[in-house]
């Protein structure tokens, strides 16, 4: 059976190219423990905007599990706090995401489970009301727009110029 | 199939009555020379782990979480 050949893999040597400390994980990390980490994680989480974009992420039947393990990995890279910080911030991360997901009352994909397909319909049910919403807030828009009183310019009418009609040219064409 | 997602593993791994429930009582000494802290369980502090401290937080959550399932 042939592998599916992946040519973004890094080529062995490749973390040589860069200088030394240039990247955000070479770097000491901002937070260094577990409870400072927790913090930043728990004021970040706290803004609304984040809990919006989650609450949408979950119902689509994104594993929560995975959704932690994303952000953990993310703020490595970005030198917010070293690997193993994120390992023990994990549990805490899962509980929260789904404090949130039962405060919102949502139906998620916590990913503990072993058997835990990915519910394919839901995720395109979800889609579809937010595009739906999309839509419906944009006609909104269009009829608040309609409804604002016009300003009376004056149009200019493009002249259409008068085609020449076509003469018969045959042999048995009408004369006038 | 899934890939390996460290979080699983660290989630369930996290026995919450291991980690914070175990409290060993242990026999105080009396006398005036005894030793406050013996060296074996010096800088084994509960506090100064960072399991317990994320165990913790942890059981907090969980307890809201059930306190909302509850109602």
């Amino acid at each position: 059976m042939l592998r599916d050949q992946s040519f973004d893999a890094p080529i062995p040597g490749m973390s040589m190219t860069a200088e030394l400390g240039s990247r955000p994980w070479q770097s000491p990390p901002k937070y260094t423990t577990v409870d400072d980490a927790i913090e930043y994680y728990l004021d970040r989480m706290s803004s609304e905007e984040f809990l919006d974009q989650l609450t949408d992420v979950m119902e689509m039947g994104v594993p929560v599990t995975s959704i932690a393990n994303t952000m953990q990995l993310g703020n490595v890279m970005e030198g917010i706090h070293s690997v193993d910080v994120g390992m023990l911030v994990l549990p805490v991360l899962v509980e929260m995401m789904m404090l949130v997901g039962d405060s919102a009352g949502i139906e998620y994909d916590s990913g503990l489970s072993k058997e835990a397909p990915m519910n394919e319909k839901r995720t395109r049910n979800t889609l579809v009301a937010k595009t739906a919403r999309k839509l419906q807030l944009q006609l909104n828009e269009q009829e608040g727009k309609e409804d604002k009183p016009m300003v009376d310019e004056p149009i200019e009418m493009e002249e259409q110029e008068e085609m020449p009609e076509e003469k018969p040219k045959g042999l048995m064409g009408r004369r006038k | 199939m899934r890939g390996f997602n460290p979080a699983i593993v660290a989630h369930l791994n996290l026995d919450l009555d291991k980690v914070i429930g175990e409290e060993k009582k242990t026999n105080k000494s009396s006398g005036l020379l005894a030793p406050k802290k013996t060296m074996m369980n010096r800088g084994q502090d509960k506090i100064d782990n960072p399991l317990y401290r994320v165990a913790n937080h942890v059981k907090i959550l969980r307890d809201k979480r059930n306190e909302l399932k509850d109602a």
